[in-house]
């Protein structure tokens, strides 16, 4: 027994180290460089002044901070519940039974597999463009000119327009995972429903619904990673300088961390942006923390 | 066989160990001799700098002219001198976020190039005081160049040494001002107003903008009425209210708007929407923004383009006029890890001096540091004098983008003054507000 311990921390020990190193040491160092000012992220530990909570309080008065967060938060709530609504829709006309089922999952999953980059400057210079676009010439062609006038990279519109392509490029990869929890419940249920005279909305109300709830949980944390994560998309909105439309917590940070475009002012801040780690990280442990307490893990033996 | 086995566990544990220390072992030892050969030069060659070994690293891409040409300039260095260079081309973003952390972690890097005001460095990099003195290097330097990259030190000695110079005013279309029977460049806002107007009466748009460029002529405007340095501390301080000037340079520009001198489109134009599909086709006449933009654009424009500069007009109640301008430079620095300055040194005179400063600017139609070199690209004949006359060099957008937190709030109320959406008396409010939040 006493060598199988022996084993287990030996073959444990690399990984943990690794581990330690990779992961842990990194997040307590961020946590310990957030309450410091630091001007470059490799600055060594002698040149570090401690400020307490002075670049929490600092940035938490910023306005422009202040607006990153409300950006992200439309993003989560109102591109959460595109994405996610639509995504589960799509997953359920799939599942439905619909003809050339795997060709219409590859097309709704293809952006997934586009770079970022190529899929924010499509739509950016060849579906909003104002002059050459697709949605001003679509819809001068189909006569509808109030809508072909719409300046969709103006500053009031900018970030619907944004908001309107991220969903697009990310919609197919929460249906594949809606359909692989639909693939999970059993053809018996929907047979037996069927049986009671559950019609087909019923069924996806009463019986699929209820039965994606781990899913669903899946589905709301990793959007919620994604979101804190959010940034090629709005740089690429954006380029060069931020807007207040589509600022959001990551391009601040980048912007303390590595200096702002444009200007004579290069001085920099990493234990501003260490701090502005930290919050995003509590952003996702606040938000894995709500979705667990809201919503139960499935009760039901599939 | 229960031993057995946990022998061959213990076996198992070890070598996956072992393979671990080896492969970081051996990276160690492959870059051992490298730092040597690199730290040490090797003596008995006939040439100066026989056994030199230099690491530069490059903001540019090794596909842009100005990589295609510093590769050229380096080859025939290291001929001439005897030294290698391991010329690393990192891009703008390689220099931005990895050449700092690279040198806290004693990576050898000799010399870089990059962006103007390395001040955020520290003693990263060292003078090139002594260097230049040594090399009499200032005698075919540009004098408000030098000027600059020294005042981004607080000992007044400059790190950096400039290439690459650049200004910014406006950039037009000679074909399309030809068009509208204008010959000659407005120098004051009235003649500005009036060159707009026939513009439009020949049914050419004035100009256009994207939403990055859109605080420099608004910036330069008010730099041209109370100084860059004041432009700087009411964006600091949020004097937007408090400062009348704002208000004026607001309703000048709401005037240009109501005229309907933009295009329909500033709104918008999202980078680079602006100068490739309105002012590099000839949709719109002018465009502000840096001599970067004929290098920029050449592939839209071809070779066809009449490109012409002016400084921005002098206007009413300025206390400046187009002796003062924005011009600004990409700039060399050598490192503190660097152990032999001098040939670094004259890497950097070799590609900022005479024949390669010259290749450098007809190749990227840029402009030349070397005031031996006289002959300025076409596309950028007319802003020599400008250049030569400047006494009074202004910041960035004159000053105006000197605050990070509100430039984004500047960019879109600026956005919709020029589209005419709001009013001069909405955006000083609205910057007020944006300050005060």
């Amino acid at each position: 027994m006493k060598r199988n311990k022996t084993m287990i921390a030996a073959f444990a020990l690399p990984a943990t180290i690794l581990f330690v190193a990779i992961f842990v040491y990194p997040v307590v160092r961020t946590v310990f460089m957030s309450f410091f000012s630091i001007q470059e992220i490799t600055d060594s530990f002698g040149s570090w002044v401690f400020n307490g909570v002075g670049n929490y309080k600092a940035l938490l008065g910023n306005a422009l901070y202040r607006t990153s967060w409300i950006n992200l938060l439309k993003i989560f709530f109102i591109g959460g519940a595109i994405t996610l609504g639509v995504s589960l829709l799509l997953a359920a006309i799939l599942k439905s039974g619909v003809k050339l089922k795997g060709f219409w999952q590859a097309v709704i999953y293809m952006p997934n597999i586009i770079s970022a980059v190529a899929m924010a400057t499509m739509w950016t210079q060849y579906v909003f463009n104002s002059t050459y676009g697709f949605l001003p010439n679509f819809f001068k062609a189909i006569g509808l000119e109030p809508l072909a006038k719409i300046q969709w990279l103006s500053p009031d519109m900018k970030f619907t327009a944004l908001l309107v392509s991220y969903c697009f490029g990310t919609i197919g990869h929460y249906m594949l995972i809606w359909l692989s929890g639909m693939e999970r419940i059993s053809p018996d249920i929907y047979e037996a429903s069927s049986i009671d005279g559950a019609n087909k909305v019923q069924q996806f109300v009463y019986v699929t619904l209820p039965l994606l709830r781990g899913i669903f949980k899946t589905n709301l944390t990793m959007w919620a990673i994604s979101c804190s994560g959010f940034f090629i998309w709005s740089k690429l909105f954006s380029p060069i300088t931020a807007d207040t439309s589509t600022i959001v917590p990551m391009i601040y940070m980048y912007e303390k961390l590595f200096g702002a475009a444009n200007t004579d002012d290069v001085t920099r801040d990493a234990g501003s942006a260490a701090a502005i780690g930290v919050m995003l990280c509590i952003f996702v442990v606040v938000m894995f923390f709500l979705v667990n307490k809201a919503i139960k893990d499935d009760d039901i033996e599939l | 066989m229960k031993n057995m086995k946990n022998l061959f566990s213990l076996l198992l544990a070890l070598t996956l160990t072992l393979t671990m220390t080896a492969c970081g072992g051996t990276a160690a030892k492959e870059s051992e001799p490298a730092q040597n050969t690199e730290s040490s030069a090797v003596q008995g060659g006939d040439k100066i700098y026989d056994g030199v070994k230099l690491v530069y690293w490059s903001n540019w891409e090794a596909t842009e002219t100005q990589g295609k040409i510093i590769t050229e300039a380096v080859d025939e260095f290291m001929a001439e001198t005897g030294a290698q260079v391991d010329l690393q081309f990192k891009g703008r973003t390689g220099i931005k976020e990895g050449l700092i952390p690279a040198l806290d972690a004693d990576q050898k890097v000799d010399l870089f190039d990059g962006a103007g005001n390395k001040s955020n460095f520290g003693d990263r990099i060292v003078s090139v005081e002594d260097l230049m003195a040594a090399a009499d290097y200032e005698k075919d330097g540009n004098a408000a160049m030098m000027a600059l990259c020294r005042s981004y030190y607080d000992d007044g000695k400059t790190r950096e040494v400039p290439y690459q110079m650049k200004g910014n005013g406006f950039l037009y279309n000679k074909a399309l001002f030809r068009q509208a029977g204008i010959d000659s460049v407005p120098t004051n806002w009235a003649e500005f107003d009036a060159v707009c107007q026939k513009l439009l009466d020949a049914g050419i748009t004035p100009m256009t903008t994207d939403d990055a460029y859109t605080p420099q002529a608004f910036g330069i405007h008010l730099a041209r009425m109370l100084g860059t340095d004041a432009v700087k501390t009411l964006v600091h301080d949020g004097l937007w209210a408090e400062t009348p000037e704002v208000l004026t340079v607001a309703k000048a520009y709401e005037a240009l708007a109501a005229k309907g001198y933009f295009s329909d489109l500033v709104a918008s134009n999202t980078f680079p929407t602006g100068q490739n599909t309105e002012f590099a086709t000839g949709m719109a006449a002018m465009y502000v923004c840096g001599t970067w933009l004929p290098n920029e654009v050449r592939n839209i424009t071809g070779d066809s383009f009449e490109w012409g500069f002016f400084n921005y007009p002098e206007v009413d109640g300025g206390i400046n006029g187009t002796e003062a301008m924005v011009i600004g430079c990409q700039s060399f620095a050598i490192t503190s890890k660097c152990d032999n300055p001098e040939a670094a040194f004259a890497l950097i005179a070799k590609i900022t001096r005479g024949e390669w400063d010259a290749k450098l600017a007809a190749g990227t139609l840029g402009l030349p540091i070397d005031k031996s070199n006289t002959e300025w690209p076409e596309q950028l004949a007319d802003a020599k004098p400008y250049f030569d006359g400047c006494t009074e060099i202004f910041a960035i957008s004159g000053g105006l983008e000197s605050n990070p937190n509100i430039t984004p709030a500047l960019k879109e109320n600026l956005a919709k003054l020029y589209a005419g959406l709001i009013t001069a008396e909405q955006f000083v409010a609205n910057m007020e507000a944006a300050s005060q939040a």
